[in-house]
């Protein structure tokens, strides 16, 4: 394989170029399905993607491509390095990654991302200010499903 | 900005995965779109607080999910409960789940009530079980018939078998089984582990129970796994005994302070990446095989009569590690430290007769975690740093408690040793 051959160019929704490794950006099954189709050249528009959420999904990619091979302790360094990048993500850039996680199918990092938006909501009104859901029941509505759920509410 | 409601279902869905069930019921207050979410994730995760409640609620919130529960399959069946449940309860639960295309079954029961569970007929012949783990139950009967199409990880952690022959009935069941975890807590009447899975690419086996509780040399286990890939063996087992090679071995972690590793190692001799925790020295080297892949070896200050040994044995090893514990498994802190090393065990280190091939060709790293200065370890450091010729760095970590004034002592005597590599870097920290 050539030099050239070796790597893509992954372009963004707002056309920023990425020049990475084909064995990094290989993670994404949909970018696997589109070097498969070889009408694509060596340049891959992601139409759903934005740089800056793609700039994370590569760092993640990379890293999770060069962990390899030398087994000891490994394993137990990306999980740390795994909970460090989601750590301090806003909401809006979790929800973003979630859905570029999912676009360019990373199961792995559709799995983190879910992870650590479930880790921040804990309690009803966590979930409430967290992810800025409006309460759009009437009373009578919400009394209604506490009872019903009443078993799963109530120790 | 509401920014989850962009989300469509199946991504909201996936993250009502990762939560315990009650969490995920109890999103339905959110707003009407919310209602019925929790309906549709394919799991079940039910986790008995601690404390005053009794089994009834257990048994309420399991058999309401279930009813209510919308989702064309159930993945994921995860109960982890500390009353006593009704076995027969447990086994209609198990049933329902294998009717919906159960792939993960985890179930933990937490002390001091186990109650010995029947694994349920059509569990045992479950065709989507993709891994299954059972924590404190007591397996006493299998059926017969017993097979797991798809299974490729079984955990058994604290699980008691009334027979030897259910241990070996159940792995003979798994044709694709991939990894397998035991971690053994009593001896109840099964003595004797036979693990003949030819599928098998990794194996953990972990014995934690009391010395004094081990009768006589019974315990052991059989182990014929010749694909095997990572192998990590630890404590009080007295014997292990392998009966095939594996050639594909990548990474073994081996830790026997009381049991015989001799005729265990000769079956290591392809590994990659190796850490070694057993006391009793080998009389004949030779009879150990040579460990030709052999790049990083992790030893246990216990095990120092084996180093001189072994590292004849090691012709291109690169990494040479020393620490008071061997690393195995995050959960199970306790029966990580090497006892045996901690106390004034005298170790004896004589000088090679001559300086070993990896010493003159490939060493490049050496580093020693808790180091404490004794004499042994003292002459082991200096001779590596006077015959290592292609060594880079040779890393010392005191052990904690080390005072500042020792320290000073051990810096001293050690950067005053003579290096043959120039490119020896010597690290203190």
């Amino acid at each position: 394989m050539s030099k050239s051959e070796k790597k893509i160019v992954l372009k963004s929704l707002d056309n920023e170029a990425f020049e990475v490794e084909k064995a990094v950006a290989l993670q994404s099954q949909t970018i696997w399905v589109m070097c498969e189709d070889k009408c694509v050249g060596n340049e891959i528009p992601l139409e759903n993607v934005t740089g800056q959420i793609l700039a994370k999904v590569i760092d993640y990619c990379k890293k999770h491509a060069v962990v390899d091979g030398d087994g000891d302790e490994s394993s137990e360094e990306l999980k740390n390095w795994d909970t460090e990048f989601t750590k301090n993500m806003d909401q809006s850039t979790l929800f973003n990654m979630i859905l570029a996680a999912n676009y360019l199918n990373i199961k792995s990092l559709l799995n983190l991302t879910c992870q650590a938006v479930a880790d921040k909501t804990k309690t009803i009104d966590e979930f409430h200010t967290f992810l800025n859901i409006e309460n759009n029941f009437t009373p009578e509505e919400e009394a209604q499903i506490c009872q019903e759920n009443l078993w799963a509410f109530d120790d | 900005m509401d920014r989850i409601s962009l989300l469509p279902d199946d991504l909201i869905l996936n993250i009502l995965f990762m939560v315990p069930s009650k969490d995920a019921v109890t999103t339905s207050l959110l707003s009407k779109r919310w209602r019925d979410l929790w309906k549709h994730v394919p799991k079940l995760w039910y986790t008995d607080p601690y404390g005053d409640s009794e089994y009834w609620r257990a048994s309420r919130f399991v058999d309401k999910f279930l009813l209510l529960h919308k989702a064309p399959v159930l993945e994921t069946l995860h109960l982890s409960l500390s009353r006593n449940c009704r076995p027969t309860d447990i086994e209609i639960w198990i049933r329902i789940a294998v009717s919906r295309g159960l792939q993960n079954l985890e179930f933990y029961q937490h002390r001091p009530c186990y109650t010995p569970i029947r694994l349920p007929r059509s569990l045992c012949t479950c065709e989507s079980l993709v891994t299954l783990r059972l924590q404190h139950a007591i397996i006493v009967d299998v059926p017969l018939k017993i097979c797991f199409r798809s299974l490729k990880l079984l955990a058994l952690i604290a699980v008691d078998f009334s027979r030897d022959e259910i241990v070996y009935r159940v792995l003979s069941g798994c044709p694709v089984l991939e990894a397998l975890e035991m971690v053994i807590c009593s001896y109840g009447k099964a003595k004797t582990f036979t693990i003949a899975v030819p599928s098998l690419q990794r194996l953990l086996v972990v014995d934690t129970t009391s010395y004094a509780q081990v009768p006589g040399d019974v315990v052991g286990i059989v182990i014929k796994v010749p694909s095997l890939k990572t192998l990590t063996i630890a404590n009080r087992l007295n014997w292990v005994c392998p009966v095939v090679n594996m050639p594909k071995l990548e990474k073994a972690t081996i830790k026997l302070p009381y049991g015989d590793a001799k005729k265990l190692l000769g079956c290591l001799t392809s590994a990659k990446h190796l850490s070694l925790c057993v006391k009793n020295s080998p009389v004949d080297p030779y009879r150990i095989g040579v460990f030709d892949q052999l790049v990083s070896l992790t030893l246990c200050a216990c095990s120092l009569d084996w180093f001189r040994l072994i590292l004849r044995q090691t012709p291109k090893l690169r990494v040479l590690r020393f620490q008071l514990q061997v690393k195995f498994l995050s959960f199970l802190h306790n029966f990580q430290r090497c006892y045996s090393s901690i106390g004034d065990v005298q170790t004896r280190w004589e000088r090679p007769s001559s300086v070993p091939q990896c010493l003159i060709s490939s060493l490049e790293t050496v580093e020693w975690i808790d180091y404490r200065g004794r004499e042994a370890e003292r002459k082991v450091v200096m001779y590596l740093l006077e015959n290592s010729g292609q060594l880079k760095t040779m890393a010392i970590r005191p052990l904690n408690s080390t005072i500042l004034e020792e320290r000073h002592k051990m810096l001293q005597e050690l950067s005053s040793t003579p290096r043959i590599s120039s490119k020896c870097r010597l690290s203190f920290t």
